[in-house]
């Protein structure tokens, strides 16, 4: 059952991942030059989204969301996708 | 003894023990005041999504890079394409891997993260710790059961003389977790140390401080036969380490256990202690093999 989108668990889910406290994420905090997320963390975080929205999100998606706003924008549009289908 | 041109000394050595500040904390009763403690020592930004046994060893091998005055703001300042890591560790990954086939065996392969993968590589320490400063030179665990920490100072020793690696960082580590109080049967220690190997020329040039020379080494099936060995039977010991203190105070070393007690040496020497030092491990019933490594003081 997918859950439905909250850019605060987005917020947490990134805290946890990338091992930060929740203040360090902000909605525009740069993920590769502030946040310093490296390949793997993307995976995790890609592979998380996937099975907590029931969505696919291939490489080249992820690669263009470089903040927490544009995360949540790439989902919404994902769920968005998955129900139009 | 009068360090030489051939000489492969260490410049620097970094601990991570519960409770004790550096090396000379080895040979007695610590001093009491900033002992390492896991729970601040092994977080920031560069220990995010790395097992315990790689966080110990990140934490000790800065403590010794710092030592031998081959880090600063920039990282990195010795020669990146020469210097090896080389690992000693015999239960570091046993967590990662046991967390790896539980959860294949209930979720299958979907259930894996991509950040528990490195960790079940039996090279991942020595890999973060290259990755960490971007060290280009060699790169290798030895995980050889009792005598693995003196081993792998003998084989950084032999990177080096061999002209394989220009340095050599040298950790030992074990993590305490449950997998591994399982597996020992009694509760396990965190304990890690770093030692940064070079030729006693490159240390001179950079007006570095050798500790400790790096002497004979041998391994034998028994005790006795290394030791006869290393010290060719004439050397008068100043110090033997057996190692036995050292697990009686800080509980099981396994691989760690060589390299804090060359930790160790290297502090009585650089201290004035009486030289040379006489380092054993192994040779216990349930042991397959004993190493012995003579370390002598550095000439100025």
């Amino acid at each position: 059952m997918a859950e439905n989108l909250d850019i605060e668990d987005l917020r947490a889910m990134l805290a946890q991942t990338l091992e930060l406290p929740l203040a360090e994420i902000g909605d525009e905090s740069h993920f590769t030059e502030e946040l310093e997320m490296d390949s793997l963390m993307s995976l995790e975080i890609a592979s998380n989204l996937e099975s907590r929205y029931a969505i696919t999100i291939r490489d080249t998606d992820f690669a263009q969301a470089r903040t927490l706003v544009q995360l949540h924008d790439l989902v919404a549009a994902k769920i968005e996708e998955r129900s139009a289908a | 003894m009068t360090a030489t041109s051939d000489d492969i000394v260490i410049t620097g050595v970094g601990l991570a023990v519960p409770g004790l500040g550096g090396a000379a904390d080895l040979l007695g009763a610590p001093s009491g005041t900033d002992g390492f403690d896991p729970a601040t020592g092994l977080t920031g930004r560069e220990m995010r999504n790395k097992d315990r046994a790689s966080r110990l060893a990140l934490h000790c091998a800065h403590t010794a890079l710092r030592d031998a005055g081959l880090v600063d703001a920039d990282g990195y300042t010795g020669d990146r394409d020469t210097t090896a890591v080389v690992v000693s560790s015999n239960l570091g990954t046993l967590e990662g891997l046991c967390q790896a086939v539980d959860t294949i065996a209930e979720q299958t392969v979907v259930g894996l993260s991509p950040l528990g993968l490195p960790g079940t590589s039996s090279n991942v320490v020595a890999g973060w710790v290259a990755i960490r400063y971007g060290l280009r030179g060699p790169n290798l665990t030895v995980c050889n059961g009792a005598t693995s920490g003196l081993d792998a100072l003998y084989w950084a020793r032999n990177l080096i003389a061999a002209g394989r690696a220009g340095a050599a960082v040298v950790v030992g580590v074990e993590p305490a977790n449950e997998a591994v109080t399982r597996m020992l049967g009694r509760p396990s220690t965190d304990v890690a140390a770093a030692l940064v190997l070079e030729p006693a020329r490159t240390a001179a040039a950079r007006a570095a401080d050798g500790r400790a020379t790096i002497g004979r080494y041998a391994r034998t099936a028994d005790l006795a036969g290394a030791v006869a060995a290393a010290t060719g039977g004439a050397e008068a010991i100043g110090l033997r380490l057996t190692g036995a203190d050292l697990e009686a105070r800080l509980g099981p070393c396994s691989g760690a256990l060589g390299v804090l007690q060359v930790a160790a040496a290297a502090a009585h020497l650089s201290g004035g202690g009486r030289g040379p030092v006489l380092a054993t491990t192994g040779g216990a019933p349930e042991d397959d093999a004993a190493a012995a490594l003579v370390l002598t003081a550095c000439g100025h």
